[in-house]
């Protein structure tokens, strides 16, 4: 009954071609990705072929090339250091802020929509340049530490708005009725409020990782060798202005994807959550 | 009884302010680490400085660097690149996003496959989406080159062309960024209510009156903050264009982003790369207002 009751009849052959059409978006969605992961296993004489080849005989080689010079090593720890400080500190802070400002009515409001804005208005460049000019000035270039902050600034009105409109979520009356039967304010915070929201935190928590590993600009501005270079900055690289090493660059951005492409086919549900606006659950 | 009387008093202040002392840290953190840097920024908006020649140190010209931003060819040519991929994109994704929706509504077998499948390019890294699109489009190795060779065309780069690579940025934040929409509408479309659309079947409305009429009003707020959050965030884009063409060729995609990180980060001119990013920001801010009141678009959906 509830099956496309709102499409127009006119689409009702797009209903039962449905599954047609559904395979073949399908396809164009993942034709690219696997187009990569095929490309990342031809040797380079295959790669650069012309027709370019099908059937070829596969090579891990390249993979091997990243593991072997270090790729792993620093790149990878790097982007996984900084997400997971960036979560830690964004979920903190903003979670203390947003359960804040989800109780606090009047003065909330405003806040919120300050937030809301700031963070999908505010261009990434025009807080590179400041960011870069003073992790300059307090020797912080080339530094993890650099780009925690920078994430954290750039993702903590996001991650407070998420984080919010969960604790919006909980109802007063249970936090009322623990304190009426004797709880403190921050025992009732700790005890009933916390773990009711902790679905809404891990969402958030997956979105603040997938935001932090994601992260390109702040990155490739702040940072200048393997000390703190993140993944993304790493794979650019292999695009100089001499040639693409293409081979390498396919490897290591299947590396890349791996984390999201994971976090998107199994934590869908928490991700989806980050991008519907509050009210809609 | 004076004694119990104090101590009560004391927990009623940390209790009775535990909310403001909660939004403390929360306050320190955004004023320390995004408005102070964005504050200096405006300030050197308003200064002439090179970090390339730091001898010659700051000089303050008030806003001359703006003036020369608004004579700037380079920076209009991005701008006007920048509004043709947003108004590009966004329209062509909102129609296939609001279609995917309504091919995935409902219940049928498959369908939780087929959303995960459709989903994932939303959530891969950015950078990624550039070197997957770079792979499969330009002549070194690129499948679709070849393919259109095959055809007839002239094998050429598709992203040598200034009008082709124009297009594929285009087309590429299309693949990316679609599920996101479709996300939100079907979120949308699920959460409608059956009985004004039983209500209409009954009365003999025909399926496209229905969608027309009844389905689209209704989910038509969530699709205007979807548009207002969409062209917020293709305005910006960079990542991709950084990675497939670095804005070229020539500047044929140069982007407000690439082009201000070009300023800043090439030619050093802090002072000027400053003042681009607060115009960018403003134009942002400023289309925002005009869509917010033109879509009429409500910012937060108070659930009292």
């Amino acid at each position: 009954m509830k099956s496309a009751i709102g499409a127009p009849k006119s689409l009702r052959f797009l209903v039962m071609g449905r599954y047609l059409l559904l395979t073949i978006l399908s396809a164009i969605s993942v034709f690219p990705i696997i187009w990569l992961f095929l490309s990342s296993m031809k040797t380079q004489v295959d790669l650069l072929a012309r027709p370019p080849v099908l059937f070829f005989k596969p090579t891990a080689q390249y993979y091997i090339y990243c593991l072997e010079t270090g790729f792993f090593g620093s790149y990878f720890v790097n982007s996984l250091i900084v997400a997971l400080f960036t979560t830690f500190f964004s979920i903190i802070i903003g979670g203390l802020g947003g359960y804040s400002l989800a109780r606090l009515r009047f003065c909330g409001d405003k806040f919120m929509a300050f937030l809301i804005l700031s963070f999908r208005m505010l261009p990434a460049v025009t807080l590179v340049i400041p960011m870069y000019l003073l992790a300059r000035k307090f020797g912080l270039v080339n530094t993890k530490l650099s780009l925690i902050i920078a994430y954290v600034a750039f993702n903590l009105p996001f991650v407070t708005w998420m984080i919010r409109n969960y604790m919006d979520t909980i109802p007063v009356e249970v936090e009322e009725a623990a304190m009426t039967d004797g709880a403190s304010r921050i025992y009732t915070l700790m005890r009933i409020t916390l773990p009711l929201s902790l679905p809404g935190l891990f969402s958030t928590a997956i979105f603040c990782f997938l935001l932090s590993w994601n992260e390109f600009i702040f990155a490739t501005s702040l940072t200048s060798s393997p000390k703190a270079q993140t993944f993304p900055v790493a794979v650019s690289g292999f695009i100089g202005c001499r040639g693409i090493a293409w081979s390498a660059l396919a490897a290591s951005t299947c590396i890349m994807l791996l984390p999201p492409l994971l976090f998107g086919i199994f934590a869908q549900r928490y991700i989806i959550r980050g991008f519907v606006p509050g009210a809609i659950k | 009884m004076k004694r119990v009387t104090a101590i009560k008093k004391t927990e009623n202040f940390a209790e009775k302010h535990i909310l403001i002392i909660l939004l403390v840290p929360l306050l320190v953190t955004l004023c320390s680490v995004l408005l102070y840097p964005l504050g200096y920024s405006l300030v050197l908006s308003l200064c002439k400085w090179s970090i390339a020649r730091p001898f010659l140190g700051k000089k303050f010209v008030g806003i001359s660097q703006y003036i020369k931003a608004f004579k700037s060819g380079p920076f209009f040519i991005a701008i006007v690149n920048t509004f043709i991929f947003t108004g590009a994109a966004v329209s062509i994704q909102l129609v296939l996003g609001i279609g995917i929706a309504l091919l995935l509504h409902g219940d049928f077998r498959g369908r939780g496959i087929f959303q995960t499948v459709l989903f994932i390019p939303v959530v891969l890294t950015p950078v990624g989406v550039g070197i997957l699109w770079k792979i499969l489009l330009s002549t070194d190795i690129g499948l679709f080159p070849y393919i259109l060779s095959r055809m007839g065309f002239r094998e050429i780069s598709l992203l040598s062309n200034p009008l082709l690579a124009k297009l594929c940025i285009i087309m590429v934040d299309i693949w990316t960024e679609t599920p996101f929409v479709f996300i939100i509408v079907l979120a949308s479309l699920e959460s409608l209510s059956l009985e004004p659309f039983e209500a209409a079947h009954i009365d003999g409305a025909s399926r496209w009156q229905i969608f027309r009429y009844i389905t689209l009003p209704l989910i038509k707020p969530l699709i205007m903050v979807v548009v207002l959050i969409r062209v917020m965030d293709v305005f910006r884009i960079f990542d991709t264009i950084y990675i497939m063409t670095g804005g070229g060729p020539g500047s044929a995609t140069e982007s407000v982003s690439t082009h201000t990180m070009r300023v800043m980060f090439q030619w050093f001119r802090t002072g000027y790369a400053s003042a681009l990013s607060f115009i960018i920001l403003a134009i942002i801010v400023a289309m925002s207002l005009v869509l917010t009141k033109a879509l009429r678009v409500e910012y937060l959906q108070v659930k009292r």
